[in-house]
């Protein structure tokens, strides 16, 4: 393969380290980036750093914001006796997509997983804890339906149930337009499982 | 390149870009094999990603020259949900899977170490709460017996005689216990209780499904713990696993 230049080589490079760019992807950025004129490529890397020094994480949910406490914590339209746990900051922003919901989030930062050695100290258990204390009605657990998610959600239960407060697990299924003679075996039984009566 | 079908256990995945992902799985006629799933966390995904644990049938491209091979269709036929039900369930599973993980170093059959594996996490989900440790460690003891190396707990190493002392040595290096008459004063013996080593015994002879059915003191199970983590890892060079670390760390 023709070498490129130097630091279009870099670029190239640093491109091709983000999540699914593979090297044809990333030169064809590079080209693109190449072709910009200054004030544009400066608003690109302006953007970049932008988010390194001015995002951090809310100190209440530990979802990404630029103001601490987060506009969903500080939103006085939200109900704030429901706390919705989830992995991690990109869900939030999957369930915000929603519009259907109008509690709280807590963000965990991950699952356990013994394999990695993440443990209940390594997630922000504490904090939701600790958050629980002001009239918190319902804890809704939104972590991945995966071995390690399900055992984080029965972990999380099991210390919150004897609160007194109404613990609830996001239903699993049958997507949305999808079939039944399609479904996997594993899917099909957790619907039936998870059934609701109408 | 061969398509071929096979049964597995799934002892870990990895992420691979956005929607890709790495399954290490143990497999009946292949031993372990790590297999590609590409595009499989995509919601129009055709198979679903089977979790960490279940068993599962599963068809892929064999490649001849690459140790990644190519999934095409992935069955859940039991999830072993059951495991996810308690922490200390979960890990001791997890457990399973590393020391197999661990141990099995490619991609060759060996049948009875996958039933064993396979009893042993059905076992292990229906089990009480306090068993999946014991379970453990009769899966150790009965996976080296598989791999070949065995622990002599019958009788001494040395004389063939049988112990009868209160106190039992036991030699990771020669992978036996040893009578006193026998013992020499510069090798290095582990110390057990004789209740230990017979627990020990029955751990390593009795069928998995029994393992759990008498009960074992806290001391006697750090004795045998003791012994296995020093066999295996004289007769393996196995490290110490990162599951059992963890484990220590959230029993405080
Ligand atoms: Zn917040
Ligand atoms: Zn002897």
């Amino acid at each position: 393969m023709a070498k490129l230049t130097d630091s279009v080589e870099r670029l190239v490079e640093e491109l091709s380290k983000l999540p699914g760019i593979g090297r044809k992807t990333a030169q064809r950025m590079a080209f693109y980036i190449l072709k910009l004129r200054r004030d544009e490529a400066l608003k690109l890397s302006q953007a970049i750093l932008d988010v390194k020094d001015k995002v951090k994480y809310c100190s209440v949910c530990f979802n990404i914001t630029e103001e601490d406490p987060c506009n969903i914590c500080k939103d006085a339209k939200r109900d704030r006796s429901i706390i919705c746990v989830v992995e991690e900051p990109k869900d939030v922003l999957a369930l915000e997509k929603t519009n259907q919901y109008r509690g709280l989030y807590h963000v965990l930062g991950g699952v356990l997983s013994p394999l990695d050695g993440i443990g209940p100290d390594d997630l922000r258990t504490k904090e939701l804890m600790t958050r629980l204390k002001e009239n918190v009605k319902e804890v809704i657990i939104a972590t991945n339906p995966n071995v390690e998610g399900e055992a984080t959600a029965i972990y999380l239960a099991k210390l919150i149930k004897p609160l007194g407060i109404k613990v609830t697990r996001i239903a699993r299924g049958i997507p949305a337009g999808g079939e039944l003679e399609y479904a996997d075996t594993t899917t099909l039984a957790n619907a039936i499982e998870g059934r609701v009566e109408f | 390149m061969s398509l071929v079908k096979t049964e597995g256990i799934v002892l870990k995945s990895f992420k691979y870009g956005d929607s890709s992902l790495i399954f290490s799985l143990y497999t009946r006629d292949f031993g372990k094999v790590k297999v590609l799933a590409k595009g499989i966390k995509r919601a129009k995904s055709r198979t679903a990603p089977p979790g960490t644990f279940s068993l599962v049938e599963v068809v892929f491209y064999k490649r001849e020259r690459s140790e990644l091979h190519l999934l095409s269709s992935a069955e859940t036929l039991k999830s072993f949900s059951g495991l996810s039900k308690s922490l200390n369930r979960f890990s001791w599973a997890a457990a399973v899977s590393e020391l197999l993980d661990q141990l099995i170093k490619g991609e060759e059959s060996n049948p009875r170490i996958f039933n064993l594996s396979l009893k042993t996490l059905s076992r292990m989900e229906l089990t009480d709460e306090s068993n999946p440790e014991k379970l453990f460690w009769s899966f150790a003891l009965k996976l080296s017996t598989h791999l070949g190396y065995k622990p002599k707990l019958d009788a001494c190493i040395n004389c063939g005689k049988e112990i009868k002392e209160e106190e039992v040595f036991f030699s990771p290096e020669r992978g036996g216990v040893i009578c006193k008459k026998c013992a020499k004063e510069d090798e290095y013996y582990l110390k057990l209780s004789r209740e230990s080593y017979l627990i020990a015994r029955k751990l390593l002879s009795l069928d998995i499904n029994k393992a759990d059915k008498f009960p074992v003191d806290k001391e006697s199970l750090e004795e045998i713990s003791e012994l296995v983590k020093s066999f295996i890892s004289y007769h393996t060079g196995a490290k110490e696993l990162k599951t059992l670390e963890f484990l220590r760390k959230i029993s405080g």
